[in-house]
């Protein structure tokens, strides 16, 4: 059983009665007791309930419609500064009557969040997220289907890349896991390197979204090497040795700044 | 012309890197002649070779039928000299002695003793009047500014009667005065039948009535030209690389006027009109000596101008000014820390009843230390201990304490690595995007199209045009700056 499907076992059987035991879930799911005690731990941090000495209560007041709407709307983000800013900053990029490919992750949720207001821009996305910070916004989006990977709350798979078959966008963003002077830029799915890899072939810009924390490190599977891709956006923390050889090898890399200062 | 400096099939490595590969070059007497390359191409090791300071690995050059073998000496007895990128002097020894050093022979002749001062200080003064230099000989080196160190140094080679001078990266640290002042020494040597060799990466730096034109294209091939050719179409790209792209270009929509610049007259400048907006970053492109910095001592109103320059204040906005230069350690006091440095634009503000806060200093400092990242983020730090593009970000974070919102970039990242700018541009972009309005001026018109969305060009004094960058070739840039040739007039200039 996968985390995401047990994560949603122990929701359900602690809406149902209320209140839970370790003992008990863990042989419900066959898990471990540490294993159940790390879930409820992530789901007393999102506020789903409340643990107690050897279990869990149920938080009444997240079941309300208020708590439902903001898990919903995408409320659930952890707030990022430096995500957010980049976001304003990938926003300006985008131009009007643009088509532009947002993808997975936190930071194209900044981005859209960014776009909120703006007119005569299409978005095309398969970030759940996205479709949220989007909704009620005058921005045209085109959320194409496919199979709905719960843990990054995006759409992947064969589905969505055939849906969106004959489209050209003007640009796409994409969060990479990491990127490294050997390795390349690395992502940790297979799923989202066909994604990256199939959207790369429709676009005219590509952009890559990478933390600043995540320079040196390698994940899963390749998507290119870091010439590959003309634009970087990440945090001015980034390292030196990356910031110049990006620039030496003439690839665009923007950083954003904190400017209001405390006096 | 005959050549009276003649490279043959000259071939250079090292440590197994070729550096130089069939290379043959001719220049002739009474000929002004730049080599142009990228940085790497080999251009200093061909200078090198050239002036017989260094023996080929292959190939062979001749001197007046002479060949060289990379003796010096041999070579500056020849009549050979060459002047490296960073030319210096004694900073302790006073400027007749820095002349006379190391020349005492072909000086004086074959003296046993040194001849006296007075025959030194009148040798001393004329070197000084050759090349236009109005200072006292007896001034001790650390006094010079870097352009009269290059001065004195051509004035050196000059009382050795050369026959072939290579100057490397001349006018790399000049200011246009200066460099406008070497050139018409370089031309008298011309005209005396000397043969001049200018080493730059940038064809704007060398003067436009260059004879013939050596350049190093980036698939390696080196070719001569005339200095028409050089400007036309494909070579301009060859130099500067083929793409703006590395600059990180952010859109930012024009706000409220800022500045407003009408038919200014000064100096060189002839009716220079242009609005600048907030949020915006406009580029002042124009070959050295066309007015850029006489535009920078007008808007700060250091010079004195017909026409009018007006700082718009609207609402909240209050417009002020605030400047960036090439060479931020003549703008910093570099016994005191960074912290001091910052709060120097406004002290005001660090003032608590009486007397300055160092509290409220060092709470300020550190944290837009921080935001900014300069290394080291000591705030005791002294400026001189910083690299140059941490000094800028200090610079930066002045400005930002005395709240600027006009900003005026001179040249500003001549001396900062390619990490530096990525920082700098990034940080210049934040600050448009807070409503900054930013000019720029800068000899690098790679970075100029790639950072700026309009871009107004200067020649000689006028205002030529404005270009939006998009769409805008290097070439395009290159020919509107330089179209008409020719000596700029020679009117003072003062700033």
């Amino acid at each position: 059983m996968f985390k995401a499907e047990r994560i949603q076992k122990i929701k359900e059987l602690v809406f149902n009665r209320r209140q839970v035991d370790v003992a008990t879930l863990s042989a419900l799911l066959n898990v471990s007791g540490v294993t159940i005690r790390s879930d409820l731990e992530g789901l007393e941090e999102s506020g789903y309930l409340q643990r107690t000495h050897g279990g869990a209560v149920l938080n009444e007041s997240s079941t309300s419609q208020e708590a439902v709407n903001s898990h919903l709307l995408g409320k659930t983000i952890r707030y990022d500064k430096t995500k957010e800013s980049i976001g304003q900053i990938a926003a300006a990029l985008i131009e009007e009557n643009e088509w532009v490919f947002l993808g997975p992750g936190e930071t194209c949720y900044y981005i859209a969040k960014q776009l909120n207001g703006r007119k005569n821009i299409n978005v095309l996305t398969n970030n759940i997220y996205v479709v949220n910070a989007l909704l009620g916004s005058g921005v045209n989006v085109i959320m194409a289907g496919g199979n709905l990977n719960h843990e990054r709350r995006c759409v992947l798979g064969d589905i969505f890349t055939k849906s969106v078959e004959d489209i050209y966008l003007r640009k796409a963003f994409f969060s990479v896991a990491g990127a490294d002077f050997q390795a390349g830029y690395t992502t940790s799915s297979i799923g989202e390197m066909n994604l990256i890899k199939f959207i790369s072939q429709k676009t005219g810009e590509l952009i890559f979204l990478v933390d600043p924390a995540r320079f040196g490190i390698i994940s899963f599977m390749s998507v290119g090497d870091l010439k590959s891709v003309p634009t970087v956006m990440s945090g001015h923390k980034m390292p030196e040795a990356y910031k110049k050889y990006y620039f030496e090898n003439n690839i665009r890399v923007f950083t954003p700044y904190d400017l209001n200062p405390v006096i | 012309m005959d050549a009276i400096i003649r490279a043959e099939n000259i071939t250079m490595d090292y440590a197994g890197v070729t550096v130089l590969q069939n290379v043959n070059f001719q220049a002739s007497a009474g000929e002004l002649h730049a080599i142009i390359g990228r940085n790497a191409s080999g251009k200093t090791t061909l200078g090198l070779i050239i002036s017989g300071a260094l023996p080929p690995a292959c190939g062979r050059v001749f001197f007046d039928g002479i060949t060289l073998n990379g003796n010096r000496n041999r070579a500056e007895a020849l009549g050979i000299f060459m002047l490296g990128q960073t030319p210096a002097v004694f900073p302790d020894l006073k400027i007749y002695e820095n002349l006379v050093y190391g020349r005492e022979k072909t000086l004086f002749g074959k003296a046993v003793f040194m001849p006296g001062r007075t025959k030194m200080i009148d040798l001393a003064k004329n070197s000084l009047r050759e090349v236009g230099l109005n200072l006292d000989p007896r001034l001790t080196g650390a006094r010079l500014s870097e352009g009269e160190i290059q001065l004195i140094n051509i004035a050196k080679v000059l009382a050795c009667r050369p026959r072939v001078l290579v100057l490397d990266e001349f006018s790399a640290s000049l200011t246009f005065y200066e460099t406008r002042k070497i050139f018409s020494v370089l031309r008298r040597m011309r005209e005396a039948g000397a043969c001049v060799i200018l080493i730059s990466h940038n064809l704007s730096e060398i003067p436009p009535d260059c004879d013939r034109v050596s350049v190093f294209d980036q698939e390696g091939g080196f070719a001569v030209h005339s200095m028409t050719e050089a400007r036309s179409l494909p070579l301009a790209k060859l130099m500067f690389g083929r793409t703006v792209s590395k600059y990180p270009y952010l859109p930012v929509p024009d706000g409220k006027i800022a500045l407003s610049v009408k038919n200014i007259n000064a100096g060189i400048l002839r009716n220079v009109s242009f609005n600048l907006y907030r949020g915006e970053l406009l580029g002042v492109a124009g070959l050295v000596g066309s007015g850029r910095t006489t535009l920078v001592g007008t808007i700060l109103k250091l010079l004195k101008t017909g026409g009018s320059v007006e700082i718009q204040d609207a609402g909240l906005y209050r417009g002020r000014l605030g400047i960036i230069q090439e060479n931020s350690d003549e703008a910093m006091f570099q016994y005191s820390s960074i912290g001091e440095n910052v709060i120097i634009s406004n002290l005001k503000k660090a003032v608590k009843g009486l007397f300055l806060s160092e509290a409220l200093e060092k709470i300020y400092t550190r944290d837009v230390i921080d935001r900014l990242g300069v290394v080291p983020g000591d705030i005791s730090a002294f400026p001189y201990m910083l690299s140059g593009g941490n000094k800028q970000k200090v610079a930066i974070a002045r400005l930002l304490w005395s709240n600027s919102n006009i900003i005026l970039l001179d040249e500003p990242t001549k001396n900062i690595d390619a990490a530096g700018k990525v920082d700098f541009y990034n940080i210049i972009n934040q600050m448009r995007n807070n409503g900054a309005a930013v000019l720029l001026i800068s000899s690098d018109f790679t970075e100029l199209l790639g950072v700026c969305s309009r871009i107004l060009i200067l020649r000689k004094g006028r205002q030529i045009t404005e270009t939006a960058s998009c769409g805008t070739s290097l070439e395009e840039l290159y020919a509107l700056t330089s179209e008409d040739e020719g000596e700029c007039n020679d009117q003072h200039h003062s700033l």
